[in-house]
């Protein structure tokens, strides 16, 4: 048993929390608590002001860095586990490909028009012109719409 | 038409002409026919560079860049 000193009540040890020494507090639970709750009432908008102060003052830093990890876990982890869950999983991942085709087809995406010019597998080039893409759009709906008349 | 900027608008224009029934279907086959060969002629210097592991300034798509 042990005394608070600041109610006065004698309570069981396990009332009191530990210092990170080991030693108990010498406020029970329940005091310490209050204490708590009472300092942080008491500075609460002297805190919130500095907070909004540091993120008006900072918001795109802060956009930035959120930007940044979320980059981050897309380009290293999100790539990592993308390509293990292929490596695992290789006929599943040939129908998401398959059907990811047929809707760039469909749609005449960027991504279908791009692969049709320069195969990532057989080509040496990573970087098509966004002229030459929108060309070959154009020319395949054209064609298309050739075919529909005819 | 001098360069990819160009022969997309002409394309683009085709493509509407063609819409509205302006142009017959076999012309504008022909148009895009001739334009797939010019989009694989620059294709094809793209890769070659690409190849050569160069990146000179390709006077077809020049205007775009």
């Amino acid at each position: 048993m042990k005394t608070c000193t600041n109610c006065g009540l004698d309570k069981p040890e396990t009332e009191y929390r530990k210092h990170s020494t080991g030693h108990t507090m010498r406020y029970c639970n329940a005091c310490h608590l209050a204490k708590r709750r009472a300092q942080h009432a008491a500075k609460r908008e002297e805190r919130n002001a500095q907070f909004r102060a540091r993120y008006a003052a900072n918001a795109n830093g802060v956009r930035d860095k959120h930007a940044a990890a979320r980059k981050m876990k897309y380009t290293e982890e999100g790539r990592a586990a993308l390509v293990a869950w292929i490596a695992a999983n290789p006929e599943k991942a040939a129908e998401a490909q398959r059907k990811k085709m047929k809707r760039g087809r469909e749609r005449l995406s960027d991504y279908y028009v791009r692969r049709l010019l320069c195969h990532p597998e057989r080509s040496t080039v990573r970087e098509v012109p966004a002229v030459l893409i929108e060309c070959k759009r154009l020319q395949l709906m054209i064609e298309r719409e050739c075919r529909e008349k005819r | 038409m001098k360069n990819a900027e160009e022969l997309r608008d002409e394309l683009a224009q085709t493509f509407a002409q063609l819409k509205a029934g302006a142009i017959k279907p076999s012309e504008a086959a022909e148009l895009a026919n001739l334009a797939g060969k010019m989009i694989a002629s620059a294709k094809v210097q793209v890769e070659y560079f690409a190849l050569r592991k160069e990146s000179p300034r390709i006077k077809f798509l020049e205007a775009a860049e």
